[in-house]
């Protein structure tokens, strides 16, 4: 059952959603911020890169113009926010709605198929000849490496450590005098960047751009968060606490592609399965733990008592 | 009581009345006949149509793999198949519900009953078979359901008949796009003879996975497969993709409204949802049809679901005579809730 395409497979697709992920970290653990605008802002990264390279648009330049819409997408959730004080998750819900919208004007159709034009990966494919799927691990690869160090740099900055802060405690950083809401736009402007980045890549990966592809996005990238932490719960060091992230994108990615793969009974009991898989990954953790707190507790015991 | 909670009191009570009045000097609000763009739908919301059997389009698509896998066709030069009989379907138990009277020129014309299955033989293993066959179905739905059913069921006696047997891999994205590429991809790696896929989203998305390898991909439920992209004419589609385009005989089904309401004067309502590509082509199309005919028509498209009622009360309040109901994933899994709201 468990093959090594399976697991190229899942890895590749999420290494994809390893952007998404490391953008809801952003907004979520960063900045405490529970933005709902991902599902709406990830159509928007695939809908921008499908039009563009449907349009003759180098597919690079593609991506970069979807980071940027997908900044336009957090700024106006901040904006709606801070201005207007609408409470977080009111606010994602407000741009996650307009978007639909927005998506579908971008696109001009519910969908794009730009399945004859050459998207990033047919054009690294065609300059290493190592078949799609490799060219795609070898991308995500790289450019998941590049993001995250990116990202630790950035948020390293004075500028990304009042991010940072103000996440951790608002009242705190508005009294040493930080712009608490220019932090916060800024975070949420470069997470839901990363969020559409991982749009369109998946629109490249798919050679499509579908106006209900975002749906689920908030899902998978809580999942694959809790699961990078979970499994990296001992790693020091902030850098690796975003390659934790990444991590369980891939993680959760391959676990549902095993699952498809297997078939379990029925092809209805897909969802439930993976609901399954990943509460058990979860939770022997937990169990694991528990465990060793009690052999622990023994042990001390004994040594008191001898 | 002070200034701010009289206001929301004020502001509260003007939210209430706008949409009261509004129902108020809405004229009809009474049930209006409906005609879907298939028999599915008309079972649990419409009057009447010419409806197109999901079953009989997976029988097509199932004589079209046998030709590929066991006499070896091309897939680039099989041309996309339709229904090309459409047969007239009633519901005069809905139609006395919702006070409606069907004329009993349409009631005599009116075949009874569903098309005749197929039975199926024991051609389909669960290993060691002659061929395997994935089948990626987009989610979990009647119509699409019964595509899947048809096909199976024709591949399997195609199969017996050549003393073949056959391995089905049936998986469904459940409603996911993302899976759609995944389950995909996963055919791809077990190098399946041929991919069956079951609606728009989970075709595209067989038909640029196996753009390397080249594995026939036969699609059903697809609407508009040239618009998509899937194929390059319906007569010749040039890759290595074709199937069955389930496409309703709309002009025809705009027609049998105007015979169901027996006047000139129609206005028909049409409900879309504005995130298909099927949806929005199949209104183009009636629209088309209503101009030819003379007839007037109010478009009203809903993002998801929860937006039906809203939609369908706005067109009954525009004073349409009928509402038209296209064929598309939303509105297919919301035919019952139609009927709700259209009896008020």
């Amino acid at each position: 059952m468990l093959s090594f395409d399976t697991l190229l497979t899942g890895a590749c697709q999420g290494l994809i959603w390893a952007f998404v992920a490391l953008g809801v970290f952003i907004s979520f653990r960063l900045l405490d911020f529970a933005d709902l605008s991902c599902e709406g802002c990830f159509t928007c990264g695939a809908a921008v890169s499908g039009v563009l390279i449907a349009g003759g648009v180098p597919p690079a330049l593609s991506v970069i113009c979807a980071f940027f819409a997908g900044c336009i997408v957090g700024i106006v959730t901040g904006l709606l926010h801070t201005k207007l004080k609408i409470p977080p998750i009111l606010a994602g819900i407000l741009t996650m709605t307009a978007l639909f919208s927005v998506n579908l004007m971008i696109m001009q159709s519910p969908n794009i198929n730009i399945g004859k034009h050459n998207t990033l990966y047919d054009q690294v494919n065609g300059l290493l000849e190592i078949g799609r799927r490799y060219s795609a691990l070898i991308i995500g690869v790289l450019l998941v490496i590049l993001v995250v160090y990116a990202l630790y740099w950035f948020l390293g900055t004075e500028l990304g450590c009042t991010v940072r802060a103000t996440g951790d405690n608002e009242k705190m950083c508005r009294a040493q005098g930080v712009n608490t809401d220019n932090a916060k736009i800024l975070g949420l402007a470069l997470s839901n960047g990363l969020v559409a980045v991982g749009g369109s890549m998946l629109c490249q990966y798919q050679s499509s751009a579908n106006s209900t592809m975002g749906v689920g996005a908030i899902v998978i990238a809580l999942a694959s968060i809790i699961i990078g932490e979970t499994i990296f719960k001992r790693a020091r060091g902030f850098v690796l606490r975003l390659f934790g992230v990444a991590i369980g994108a891939v993680i959760y990615r391959v676990i549902v592609t095993v699952i498809i793969d297997a078939n379990i009974m029925s092809p209805d009991n897909l969802k439930l399965l993976t609901a399954l898989v990943i509460t058990v990954a979860l939770g022997l953790s937990a169990i694991l733990d528990s465990a060793k707190k009690a052999i622990k507790h023994r042990g001390s015991h004994k040594k008191g008592g001898a | 009581m002070n200034a701010k909670k009289i206001l929301s009191i004020v502001l509260a009570l003007v939210c209430l009345a706008v949409p009261v009045t509004m129902t108020a000097c809405g004229g009809s609000t009474g049930p209006v006949p409906v005609v879907c763009g298939e028999t599915g739908m008309t079972e649990q919301c419409g009057v009447a149509t010419y409806g197109v059997d999901y079953y009989s389009l997976g029988v097509k698509a199932g004589d079209m793999a046998a030709d590929i896998l066991l006499d070896g066709a091309n897939v680039s030069t099989m041309p996309v198949q339709t229904d090309p009989n459409p047969s007239l379907y009633v519901n005069p138990e809905l139609a006395e519900e919702i006070g409606f009277t069907i004329p009993q020129a349409i009631l005599d014309r009116a075949e009874g009953g569903a098309a005749p299955q197929v039975t199926r033989t024991d051609a389909i293993v669960e290993s060691g078979a002659d061929f395997t066959v994935g089948i990626l179905q987009l989610v979990q739905h009647v119509a699409l359901d019964q595509s899947n059913k048809g096909f199976q069921d024709q591949l399997s006696v195609r199969m017996k008949a050549a003393g073949k047997t056959v391995q089905v891999l049936d998986r469904n994205a459940s409603g996911e796009d993302s899976n759609n590429i995944t389950i995909a991809e996963t055919f791809v790696n077990q190098n399946v003879d041929l991919i069956y896929t079951i609606a728009t989203s989970s075709s595209v998305a067989a038909a640029n996975a196996t753009r390397e390898n080249k594995i026939p991909v036969l699609f059903c439920a697809v609407t508009n497969p040239v618009g998509e992209g899937l194929v390059a004419s319906m007569d010749a589609p040039g890759a290595n993709v074709s199937g069955v385009s389930d496409i309703n005989p709309v002009a025809k089904q705009i027609e049998l409204a105007g015979e169901l309401l027996g006047k000139d004067d129609v206005k028909i309502g049409f409900l879309y949802s504005s995130g298909e590509t099927n949806s929005i082509f199949q209104v183009d199309l009636g629209k088309a049809a209503c101009e030819d005919l003379g007839y007037t028509y109010e478009v009203r498209g809903i993002s998801d679901i929860n937006d039906l009622e809203s939609a369908f009360v706005a067109l009954k309040n525009a004073g349409v005579d009928l509402v038209y109901v296209p064929t598309d994933n939303a509105l297919a899994n919301g035919a019952a809730n139609i009927h709700t709201v259209n009896k008020g």
